[in-house]
């Protein structure tokens, strides 16, 4: 049950700032996308591995940040973005299936290294999963239209795995720092967190097309 | 008054305190925990040498990638005026600005104005529109193909973008230069 609460909350969070950072830093000329994935979806996803300790538990917060991606009322398009959201979840728990915590991580060498390689694998393969369920879903896929792009996606990666060195000893420093929520306030704090990043896009939503 | 043990007794339990086993249950226990820190510190190991590796092919494929883009880049950057090549003829902005109904689409970013994209094509001369699919590339090798029913929805704006009410946005191509029939 813990389990399912933490899901929620990080998927909520995740989601969230996808719904609300993304499209700001998008409109002040910023590379979104790169950025949403080495930053945010990497500390999220490195976070909650490392409390936890618990594989496949990512895979259930991309599919809850890419829901709550799904309400998205401020631009952008939501389709593709919410199966990219999906499509890193779960190309994480590929990536991450035999770490379980920090233990095997314990140089700066090790963590830049699997941020490098997690973050660049990541934000490529959403974006070429994105780029091929999207227009099979409209029924108009190409696949020389996926491989003469994909040089451009294979580069734009490169600034994803340079964040992500960054991100992922960061998050892991992080993890050590003395916080831990107590027992008795552990429902109530990532049920009311959850609640308030849903309610608000949900919200912002219903404002929207009203 | 005890019985002293015979000859035969003595012998045999002298032969039982020779005969040690071969393998007692202490060595197996330590045969099983030294071989499962040599396997992790094997994994570890690998781990340790296989990760960094790992990194180093993602940021050479990385950088390779980007010296293409930028090469290709480099090549296109050369244009003075944006020609836009419809069904193999070559237009400006201004002239595909001029050349079709101007239309406004609602789209889930909003309203979008431009000129409609089925005038546009009609106009290149392409025999029988509805036959045929269309690939619009863009100026950095990003390319979608759409069918003759998207198109008539579409419209092209003077920034070089299409834009489709029903369509989601991974088919707005921007930079377009080359419409081409399929």
């Amino acid at each position: 049950m813990k389990l399912v609460a933490g899901i929620f909350v990080f998927g909520s969070l995740w989601g969230f700032s996808e719904v609300i950072i993304g499209p700001r830093l998008d409109d002040a000329g910023f590379p979104s996308g790169i950025l949403m994935t080495g930053i945010f979806a990497l500390f999220f996803l490195v976070i909650s591995r490392m409390i936890y300790k618990q594989p496949g538990m990512q895979l259930g917060i991309g599919l809850v940040a890419g829901t709550l991606r799904l309400f998205n009322s401020f631009g952008g398009c939501h389709v593709c973005s919410a199966i990219a959201i999906m499509a890193e979840g779960a190309l994480f728990e590929l990536i991450w299936y035999q770490i379980k915590d920090d233990k095997h991580l314990n140089n700066l060498t090790l963590q830049g290294s699997i941020g490098i390689a997690t973050a660049y694998c990541v934000y490529v393969g959403g974006y070429t999963i994105t780029q091929v369920i999207t227009p099979i879903s409209y029924g108009q896929f190409v696949i020389e239209n996926i491989i003469t792009y994909l040089p451009q996606i294979l580069a734009s990666g490169l600034l994803a795995a340079l964040i992500g060195c960054i991100t992922v000893p960061f998050t892991i420093a992080a993890r050590k720092l003395p916080f831990k929520l107590k027992d008795p306030f552990y429902y109530p704090t990532t049920m009311g967190v959850s609640t308030l990043c849903w309610s608000f896009v949900i919200i912002s939503w219903y404002v929207t097309i009203a | 008054m005890a019985t002293r043990p015979g000859k035969h007794t003595q012998k045999k339990r002298s032969t039982e305190k020779n005969l040690k086993p071969l393998v007692t249950l202490k060595k197996v226990h330590n045969f099983y925990i030294s071989s499962t820190v040599i396997c992790h510190t094997r994994y570890i190991m690998s781990q340790e040498k296989i990760l960094p590796i790992f990194a180093i092919i993602v940021l050479i494929i990385g950088v390779a990638a980007s010296v293409f883009v930028y090469a290709t880049e480099t090549q296109n950057a050369s244009e003075t005026t944006i020609i836009i090549t419809i069904n193999g003829n070559s237009y400006t902005i201004p002239q595909l600005m001029t050349s079709g109904t101007y239309k406004t689409i609602s789209t889930d970013d909003g309203e979008k104005a431009g000129v409609a994209l089925d005038e546009l094509i009609i106009r290149s001369g392409v025999e029988c529109p509805s036959c045929h699919d269309y690939t619009i590339k863009a100026k950095d090798m990003y390319q979608q193909t759409i069918t003759w029913e998207n198109v008539q929805q579409g419209i092209f704006t003077d920034d070089a973008r299409v834009y489709f009410p029903n369509l989601a946005h991974t088919f707005w191509v921007n930079d377009v230069r080359t419409i081409e029939v399929v």
